[in-house]
């Protein structure tokens, strides 16, 4: 009997080891190359990054969060993304607190350099659910800017080896609304830092990155001016958002936004919340609702019928809806035909951003 | 073998070799005691535990997290001896009160997703500093079932006994609730709420369908639990998926199989 056991026992073990030795040894890949690998947070940082690198010899640009993922808020990481980032030289993150996580795990590789490309930028400040809200039309644009001085100096500490980020921010009720990338001049800041970065890191092919990040420059400028010249006509219409990012969009189109609703975690609407927005709809006059297309459908939708409104899908650029310009059926197809173009990096964005611009004058009755 | 190649690895496979033995020493204790509700529910209040030290605004959570675990698990133990409703009442109530306030305070702002973290673990991101921490706790449990177990497996067979005996039933049982609460929450960071109570219950399990007496209950609860600790994280990282999980899905295989061998033993 207990031979029995024993010899049970071993066997089981024996075979399970052995399967595993076996999976192990089938996908064991062997990667040996001496490429620069850049590692990008996720993808509008990606995009620049590639479009920065582009041509340049022995380098490799990955994004850690598969291009599905959308906003990073609530990822995890993977043994495949930790290895990733233990073979990279440049860590190029979006900062205002998206990768707080990330950027601990990243902490542990010396060798590392991690730029954070959106240091200096004026973020607005976050959502906060349970302000009093007495002051119905504030965008929080000034007090976002007051608040910037605070966080620079909280991530000087971080960087003197406090390594508690995540906690030292746990006390606020606000955040920062990270989503620079929906503003062209956060962009614009994050594509120089993007630059620097690579010229700093591989100072041998400094002409290609600086000829590159300059062709990217003059394509966001012209699709700056783009903005600007729909500004006249859109300037001073309010709106409700449901993706933080939309903000800062319609900032740069003089559209105000009454009130932003994060929608991309995982959120449960609190129903005073709700009545809240509702009334500020009526009261501003608002019909038109801005949410990203994996929410139109839901409560977004609720709340459209409610005001007697419609609700308009916009693309985070996030690389979690696609190229979507509408959540109607028909405009699916042009989806994953978008999705298959060859387009790629600042000329993705840039299409992207002027398919947005169109779905914002269309839902205005411009044009 | 190229896994070793990475410092994120070694560290999340010497935590693994720490916390599995521990796990599966524990767990026999807690199979033992029909305390596997209990342990959940430990599980489920560090939510709250985190909570609390948001609101206070400590630094870092994990000691708001650790005394809030305590007096949970004692006033738990003290609830049950007292109330005349079932222990798996009492605990339930427990359990989702703690989850319902520790959702309440970090959903607040739609910040939840700072959190998810807690519900899933990641052993990749564990330091060499707190695997200090689980080596010490796993010394202390040693020494607890190396002096406490004969003590606390009488009282799990029949109290009036063992108390007859002189055996302090009323403070093994607090020792052993501390002891738990202890475990739960420095290890939930790298297991995960919502896994941490199947890695300490399964190998135990699996043990216990193929075991005849104590020490061999204990020994295959051990080898088990190290087991699907090693083959989960080796496989985790071939499959690129996350650890805790996988590890989980490997012990639940070695209990499938010892479920299935029990009857090949009895013939």
């Amino acid at each position: 009997m207990k031979k029995r056991k024993a010899f049970f026992m071993v066997c089981m073990l024996l075979a399970a080891f052995g399967i595993t030795a076996l999976i192990a040894a089938l996908a064991e890949k062997k990667e040996t190359s001496d490429d620069m690998v850049c590692v990008t947070s996720f993808y509008p940082v990606y995009l620049l990054a590639e479009s920065v690198a582009e041509g340049a010899a022995g380098v490799r640009v990955e994004n850690l969060t598969e291009n599905h993922v959308g906003c990073i808020h609530d990822y995890t990481l993977t043994t495949q993304d930790m290895r990733l980032l233990s073979d990279a030289t440049l860590f190029l993150i979006n900062g205002g607190e998206m990768e707080l996580f990330m950027e601990q795990a990243a902490k542990a590789y010396k060798s590392l350099r991690i730029v954070d490309t959106s240091e200096g930028f004026p973020f607005l400040e976050g959502v906060e659910h349970n302000h009093a809200h007495e002051d119905e039309s504030d965008v929080h644009g000034a007090e976002g800017r007051d608040e910037l001085h605070d966080h620079e100096e909280e991530e000087h500490t971080d960087e003197n080896g406090h390594d508690h980020a995540e906690e030292d921010h746990e006390g606020h009720t606000h955040a920062l609304n990270a989503h620079l990338w929906m503003d062209i001049d956060g962009y614009l800041l994050q594509l120089s830092k993007a630059e620097e970065a690579f010229v700093a890191a591989d100072p041998a092919q400094e002409k290609i990155y600086r000829q590159n990040a300059e062709r990217c420059r003059n394509e966001l400028i012209a699709l700056k001016e783009e903005y600007e010249s729909a500004k006249e006509a859109l300037a001073g219409k309010e709106t409700v958002v449901f993706h933080e990012g939309f903000v800062y969009l319609l900032n740069m189109l003089g559209i105000e936004t009454v009130h932003c609703l994060a929608m991309d975690s995982d959120t449960q609407i609190a129903s005073g919340e709700a009545a809240e927005i509702l009334e500020e709809c009526k009261l501003h006059g608002i019909t038109t609702l801005f949410a990203e297309a994996e929410y139109a459908e839901t409560v977004t939708e609720t709340f459209a019928k409610e005001i007697n409104g419609k609700v308009v899908v916009l693309d985070p650029v996030t690389g979690g809806t696609g190229l979507t310009a509408d959540a109607t059926a028909a405009d699916k197809a042009t989806v994953s035909d978008a999705a298959n173009a060859p387009k790629s990096g600042i000329a993705l964005y840039c299409e992207i951003m002027r398919k947005n611009l169109e779905i914002v004058k269309q839902a205005y009755g411009l044009r | 073998m190229d896994f070793l190649n990475y410092g994120f690895m070694k560290n999340a496979l010497a935590a693994i070799c720490i916390i599995t033995p521990l796990f599966g020493l524990l767990g026999t204790m807690i199979v033992n005691n029909r305390m596997a509700f209990f342990s959940d529910a430990l599980g489920h209040s560090a939510l709250t535990g985190m909570a609390i030290g948001v609101l206070l605004g400590f630094a870092g959570t994990d000691i708001p997290m650790l005394l809030f675990a305590l007096l949970f698990a004692l006033v738990l133990k003290h609830m049950e001896r007292k109330s005349s409703a079932s222990t798996e009442t009492i605990i339930s109530v427990f359990s989702s009160l703690g989850t319902a306030v520790g959702l309440v305070v970090l959903s607040r702002g739609g910040n939840f997703s700072k959190y998810s973290a807690l519900l899933v673990g990641d052993i990749l991101s564990i330091s060499t500093k707190e695997i200090g921490y689980l080596l010490a706790v796993l010394a202390v449990t040693f020494l607890f079932w190396l002096f406490c177990f004969n003590k606390l497996h009488a009282a799990s067979v029949n109290k009036s006994l063992a108390k007859s005996k002189g055996i302090p039933v009323r403070l093994i049982e607090d020792l052993f609730a501390v002891l738990i609460a202890v475990i739960v929450m420095l290890s939930i960071k790298w297991v995960g709420i919502l896994i941490i109570n199947a890695l300490l219950i399964l190998p135990a399990a699996s043990a216990s369908n193929i075991s005849s007496n104590m020490r061999e209950y204990h020994l295959f609860s051990v080898i088990l639990s190290v087991a699907s600790g090693l083959i989960g994280l080796v496989l985790a990282y071939y499959l690129n998926a996350a650890a805790g999980p996988v590890i989980v899905i490997v012990a639940a295989v070695f209990f499938a199989v010892t479920f299935f061998a029990r009857s090949w033993f009895r013939s």
